[in-house]
């Protein structure tokens, strides 16, 4: 409650609250970050923001969701409740930060609009039926964007201004928000890490929810089940005199309606049961300095006429009180908005028990037990965050080494090759065979057509190096320097035949795969393989040998000929057959033919 | 034909977005506070904090600042308590049904572990493996040549980063005294730790290994002779 809107309304609670969110996330980076590059040192930087932004952000939304159940059960989890905004623009910030470096990794720098790319990078398995290539991207922009409605409108002004009825039906989309981001998370990152950790940890917390809620919803539903036994003169019996606690709330039920009972100084007073701020339940809250205060946000009303105190002006409906005997009755329906009531005396020992603890969340201090039990659920809590995130990511797939000199420009020289893949050839020595050097382009793109019909040529240029696992990528990422040294030779790049064969592997581009991303492979970088695959990438078969190393066979037409493959089965397996040739110790598949295996 | 549908559907969001940003200017110094009076004397913190909902909401709020509406005014609370509970668990009961079989589906139509599968076989090694005593001190490798009926291949694993320059292995039929010689093919390079399978291309001629520095001298680190 305040006379002019501020950006965050500063207490000392919101800044504890804000330092325990802060700390917590700290604690989870370190964890993450220790264990991530400790286990797997090959682990990008912008990998590691991915994940962690995405793990993190799961986790509060967890939190999140099971804070308004767990504080319908237990009245001492109010404090978190009450500053669970923050909690929400943290998780939506850090889904943000997912998404965006996502984007960026996966889908910027290529032949098409990030944007675009993110929605129809392989846009035919919308509609395949093949749930697991399902574009997972979709469910999680979906997400985010209720996400960011939620997160921009979670300040009073958009409540007040757009109605509590457009406000709450906009919140209540979180739950669709959770349910898009668990698709999001099963049909893209889950398709890749094998770990049954991941979906143990997510139906788990699942189950918790669903537990929660349909606790909550169950003794909420007992509540409104119960009847008040009808008398004369449209009033309800609702309770005995007994059942009332000096200047602490009670909810009873009036013809369908929850109305909130108090008890202040011997009489009895009725109001609705609902805060007109957020539709809290008064009759759970308490009367503090004269006035019955909300549970949920500390907003305050008299308990004669159910108006807030000057200079506010929400006002709770009253409701007309008998006492007959040692019962309470209400009036069935409520007295128009501001009428005054001076309650009704009732018998008995009236006088205030000493105070029970109350949580405001606009004071300074926290009740001391209340602040135990608050720091008692945040460690608690804290503890199995830090559990959830350190076996996330000790059980991350492995990640293999790769080299790539971001940053680092080299001058090359060498024989140039356009076919069957562009290479340099850099002499060794005295020998005819050199070592070889496929050529990409800068960003998703293959190489630069400076050198079209360049074959055979010596030539000069300075790029950046890529490598992996024997074999060496140049991106050239400045073609400005490109040169031609001397003339074509009429040498051919050495090739020794090895036979027929048909293998069966993943389709990968090989830019990535030999040193740009880490990961490079599976159902999360299929966007990426996508864009850079339809730039000009040179593709390759991801074949196992019987140690189980990875082994790229470069993909090529055969005779000679353009390989004719459809980008859009980067990342999914591929029985093909073809001539396998070693092209200077660089395999080279000529493709015949092929057929989809997942 | 979807890309272009994509396309104009996100010039349409950019053009909407600058509408927004144009709109939120009046809307926030001006019209915010007629629409509301605690706006009024909000803060430019307050500002800030609404300027993304406005950009988002701003054809909601037009409409609200032509017909010269305040705040909904509500004598009964919008929403029914009541049926807002049963609403939040009608929500979890459908996520509860709904949502598991779409996830038990996902991960039951996910492709076979790729790790597990062995296909590079097209000749299958059917041969005794040989050690190929490499020198720890000279270069930290570990290498491994089988031979088979028809091809030969070389592993190696390398156990710790061998720096820059790299390492390039060639091999060559015959031997030359300072290390590889004209014949000789190359491999593949190395790195840093990795574990790694290069193809010999003959597969019972004899025939030399050489490892060597690849940038500066070319200096040859180390040559093995394989029988």
């Amino acid at each position: 409650m305040s006379l002019a809107y501020r950006a965050v309304g500063w207490n000392r609670q919101k800044r504890l609250y804000d330092f325990g969110i802060a700390g917590a996330l700290l604690l989870g980076l370190a964890i993450d970050a220790a264990i991530t590059f400790l286990l797997r040192p090959a682990t990008t930087a912008e990998t590691f923001v991915i994940r962690f932004t995405s793990i993190s952000a799961l986790l509060l939304l967890h939190v999140i969701l099971a804070i308004g159940p767990l504080a319908r059960l237990d009245r001492r989890f109010l404090p978190l409740l009450h500053n669970r905004r923050h909690l929400g623009v943290t998780m939506f910030l850090l889904a943000a930060i997912h998404g965006i470096f996502a984007i960026i990794q996966f889908h910027a720098g290529g032949n098409a609009n990030p944007f675009v790319s993110v929605l129809t990078a392989y846009r035919h398995d919308y509609l395949s039926g093949n749930l697991a290539q399902f574009p997972f991207e979709a469910p999680g922009m979906l997400a985010l964007a209720i996400l960011f409605l939620m997160a921009a409108t979670s300040h009073d002004f958009w409540l007040k201004n757009l109605g509590p009825s457009v406000w709450k039906t906009l919140h209540m989309l979180v739950y669709a928000a959770y349910a898009l981001i668990l698709a999001h998370v099963f049909l893209g990152a889950l398709q890749s890490e094998r770990s049954p950790v991941y979906p143990v940890l997510l139906g788990l917390g699942f189950l918790a929810l669903v537990a929660l809620h349909l606790t909550a919803f169950a003794k909420e539903r007992g509540l409104d089940r119960q009847r008040a036994s009808a008398a004369a003169d449209g009033f309800l019996r609702v309770a005995r005199c007994g059942d009332l606690e000096p200047d602490c709330g009670k909810v009873v039920m009036a013809d369908g309606e929850r109305v909130a009972l108090f008890l202040r100084e011997g009489k009895v007073f009725a109001l609705s049961n609902v805060c007109r701020h957020q539709g809290g339940p008064l009759g759970e809250g308490r009367i503090v300095n004269g006035c019955l205060t909300c549970p949920w946000h500390g907003y305050q009303y008299r308990v004669e006429d159910g108006c807030s105190p000057p200079p506010f002006t929400e006002v709770a409906p009253t409701y007309a009180v008998r006492v007959i005997g040692n019962d309470i009755y209400v009036s069935a329906r409520p007295l128009p908005p501001g009428t005054q009531s001076d309650g009704v005396p009732v018998h008995g020992n009236h006088q205030a028990a000493p105070a029970s603890e109350f949580y405001i969340g606009w004071q300074s201090k926290t009740p001391n037990g209340l602040r135990r039990h608050t720091r008692i659920a945040f460690v608690s809590l804290l503890a199995l965050l830090s559990v959830v995130w350190c076996g996330a990511a000790w059980f991350q797939a492995p990640v293999d080494a790769g080299v790539f000199e971001f940053g680092v420009e080299r001058t090359f020289e060498g024989t140039l090759y356009e076919r069957p893949l562009p290479f340099l050839q850099v002499a060794a020595r005295r020998s005819t065979s050199g070592m070889n050097f496929l050529l990409v382009g800068a960003g998703k793109f293959g190489a630069p057509d400076v050198i079209h019909g360049r074959n055979g040529q010596r030539v000069r240029f300075r790029g950046t190096l890529i490598a992996r696992n024997g074999v060496a990528m140049i991106e050239m990422n400045r073609p400005d320097s490109f040169e031609v040294i001397g003339p074509a030779s009429t040498e051919t790049l050495p090739v020794v035949q090895l036979g027929e064969g048909t293998f069966t592997g993943e389709l990968v581009d090989t830019k990535c795969f030999f040193g740009v991303m880490r990961p490079a492979t599976g159902k999360v970088h299929r966007g990426c393989a996508i864009r850079c695959l339809s730039g000009g990438a040179p593709p390759g078969l991801l074949v196992r040998d019987e140690a189980g190393n990875g082994v790229v066979l470069l993909l090529a037409g055969p005779n000679g000929k353009k390989l004719d493959l459809d980008v859009e089965l980067a990342a999914r397996e591929l029985e093909v057959r073809g001539e396998l040739e070693l092209h200077s110790g660089t395999p080279v598949l000529r493709v015949r033919s092929w057929q989809l295996r997942n | 034909m979807t890309e272009t549908i994509v396309y104009r559907m996100g010039v349409a969001a950019v053009i909407y977005v600058a509408v927004g940003i144009v709109f939120s200017v009046p809307f926030l110094r001006l019209w915010a506070g007629k629409m509301d009076p605690l706006a009024d004397a909000g803060s430019w913190g307050f500002r800030l904090a609404v300027l993304p909902a406005t950009v988002a909401l701003w054809p909601i709020l037009l409409l609200k600042v032509c017909r010269r509406s305040g705040p909904p005014i509500d004598v009964e609370w919008p929403i029914h308590p009541a049926s807002q509970r049963r609403l939040h668990g009608m929500a979890f009961i459908i996520i509860a049904i709904v949502l598991p079989p779409i996830c038990g589906a996902a991960l039951w139509s996910r492709s076979d572990n790729p790790e597990s599968r062995v296909n590079f076989s097209p000749s299958p090694v059917a041969g005794a493996a040989t050690i190929v005593r490499i020198d720890a001190s000279k270069l930290p490798i570990h290498a491994e040549v089988s031979t088979g009926p028809e091809r030969r291949e070389l592993k190696m694993e390398v156990s710790q980063a061998l720096g820059d320059p790299v390492v390039a292995v060639y091999w060559s039929p015959t031997a030359a005294p300072d290390g590889i010689g004209q014949d000789a093919v190359f491999l593949g390079s190395v790195w840093g730790p990795a574990r790694l399978a290069f193809l010999l291309p003959q597969s019972d001629a004899p025939g030399v290994l050489t490892f060597i520095a690849l940038a500066g001298d070319q200096r040859v680190l180390e040559t093995l002779s394989l029988k």
